[in-house]
């Protein structure tokens, strides 16, 4: 009688244990995206660990605390819970990219690179594992494999700003110079601000390649797209006007600030003043009340020579903005 | 007769008016366009030879490096004050907490107006910038307005570059991971503010629809997994990583 009342109770507790853990598990699903979600990335461990000891072999607890942890840029800690999500579930995509994310936390590059390559392997369009391990590649100087990732992010993702900028130092690095002004004109299209955009700017200049520029406009440093006009006249590209469109905007803003327009056009003195003229009045035109005398206009008949640290460039026709100072 | 020419009389006598009212605009138009084209023919040029110009540009140089260092000392009290914050908060002095606070927003009103000022963006696309989680010396670096990005195209002689130089050269490190959503943080002052004084991303057709397709892409899942992110419930990072920078990808910075 005992022994039938323990098979009944096993019998019953069978399924009311996998109710459990099925409960548990989808709790997990629930309150794990919350805390990433919420920024409460401690509240989340410490709910968490609860539910990670109750069940160790639940593959969501771990893996969420792990990706608490990296947040909390601590990627030490985070590792030993993402290994545990990965062997307990060795067919899911993200486990892997995460552990693999961590082992970089701990410099563990090899690792980290592996992780990723078993990440694609489940799951050839995860576009992050291409980016990272594009990355890994960069930094181990295999810019011919880098090169390959990032084309394959960009596939996916045609404007990831990482793999747009790191294609072009890796062709760089490659000594493809037609292709490397390519991809950084195209990331520059794309991402037209910032300090990278700066930098890729002044790179794009050393190769001898004036399609961007850095102007400073008052005390800032600002990157336009060169101003162009229709061949043989004076009149305005239409992808330059964009640029006049900025510096109107920021002479709007700026009510002190006072710009020299030099205009150079090599062996016609007369189309340069013309467009230098052209200019101003563009820039009045987006812009009420600025005055002529805010936008001095200098021309020549002459190629701009701008100086490198060996030798100078000559631009035959070519724009100059110059913040007049006292 | 009477009431059939009434009718004719009052519309010539508006076609007449409308007529004279069209040439004086036209009139004034032209001899508006016509002394324009009469001042800017006449107009001399303000340089007289290049290298007048080229000094000018090296002059504004100068002056723009100066000016950024004064915005430096600005960015210097703002950490003062934001350390004397945090030394009252651990002395546990409620008066001189208060009071800390206080001193911090002062700085940091200062700052940001320093910022504004010097990059000739609105006050209000700075805050944004900091609501968008940005921080006092990125905001400085993206803007162009930091000592380091200055030079940027500017060179002194001896700093300039030789033909050639590669972007790793100038100190570029764009290889950190993101330990938030493993997502590339879209660059520069892009997602940030609308003033289209803040730079080309705002005046650009292009720059705009890669910025907002870099936004979509990290809102679709939190890696870009082809299985919509992710089938099984986990939840999405949040967008304000940014690298971690270095060798290896770490230590430089993302700048």
């Amino acid at each position: 009688m005992i022994k039938n009342v323990k098979y009944l109770l096993v019998a019953l507790n069978i399924p009311v244990l996998l109710f459990c853990s099925v409960l548990l598990a989808g709790c997990v699903q629930v309150t794990g995206p919350y805390y990433l979600e919420t920024g409460q990335y401690q509240e989340g461990i410490n709910s968490l660990e609860q539910a990670y000891k109750e069940n160790p072999n639940e593959p969501s607890s771990a893996y969420y605390l792990g990706r608490y942890y990296l947040r909390l840029e601590k990627p030490d800690k985070a590792l030993p819970y993402l290994q545990k999500a990965v062997n307990l579930d060795p067919e899911d995509a993200d486990y892997h990219f995460w552990l693999g994310v961590s082992y970089w936390g701990v410099d563990q590059f090899d690792q980290e690179q592996a992780e990723y390559k078993k990440t694609i392997a489940l799951d050839q369009y995860y576009t992050s594992a291409h980016l990272y391990l594009g990355h890994g590649y960069l930094d181990k100087g295999k810019w011919d494999q880098a090169l390959g990732e990032y084309d394959q992010v960009l596939k996916h993702e045609a404007y990831n700003p990482e793999a747009l900028f790191n294609r072009a130092v890796a062709l760089g690095e490659l000594n493809k110079p037609k292709e490397e002004i390519a991809a950084l004109k195209e990331y520059i299209s794309s991402y037209p601000d910032g300090s990278l955009t700066l930098k890729a700017t002044t790179a794009l200049n050393a190769r001898g390649d004036y399609t961007y520029r850095n102007h400073l406009i008052g005390n800032r440093n600002i990157t336009l797209h060169s101003i162009d006009f229709r061949p043989d006249s004076n009149v305005l590209q239409d992808v330059s006007k964009e640029s006049l469109q900025v510096i109107a905007a920021v002479m709007h803003r700026n009510k002190d600030l006072k710009l020299n327009i030099i205009a150079f056009h090599a062996s016609d003195v007369t189309s340069a003043k013309a467009r230098a003229h052209a200019i101003r009045r563009y820039i009045q035109v987006q812009e009420e009340g600025i005055a002529s005398s805010r936008l001095p206009l200098s021309w020549f008949g002459q190629a701009e020579k701008v100086q490198t640290s060996i030798n100078h460039v000559t631009l035959g026709e070519s724009v100059m903005f110059v913040t007049a100072v006292q | 007769m009477h009431n059939v020419m009434s009718p004719l009389r009052s519309f010539f006598f508006l076609l007449g008016f409308s007529l004279l009212s069209l040439g004086i605009v036209f009139g004034m138009n032209s001899s508006s366009i016509l002394a324009q084209e009469v001042e800017e023919e006449e107009e001399e040029s303000l340089f007289n030879n290049e290298a007048q110009a080229y000094k000018a540009d090296a002059l504004a140089a100068a002056v723009a490096e100066a000016n950024a260092e004064a915005i430096e000392d600005t960015n210097t009290a703002l950490e003062e004050a934001e350390s004397d914050l945090a030394d009252a908060i651990a002395s546990g002095d409620a008066a001189a907490i208060a009071e800390a606070e206080a001193a911090l927003e002062d700085a940091q009103f200062s700052a940001d107006e320093a910022l504004a000022d010097a990059s000739s963006v609105s006050v209000e696309d700075i805050a944004q910038m900091r609501e968008d989680g940005m921080g006092w010396g990125e905001i400085a670096h993206e803007l162009g307005v930091h000592p380091s990005t200055l030079g940027l195209g500017h060179a002194k002689k001896a700093e300039r570059l030789a033909a050639g130089t590669s972007l790793a050269a100038l100190g570029v490190n764009t290889t950190g991971r993101n330990f938030n959503n493993g997502k590339a943080k879209t660059p520069g002052v892009t997602g940030s503010g609308n003033g289209k004084a803040l730079g080309l991303s705002k005046t650009s057709a292009k720059a705009k629809k890669a910025s907002n397709e870099n936004a979509q892409a990290k809102a679709n899942g939190s890696t870009g997994s082809s299985k919509g992110g992710n089938g099984k419930g986990k939840g999405k990072g949040g967008n304000n990583g940014g690298n971690n920078g270095g060798g290896n990808g770490k230590g430089k910075g993302n700048s």
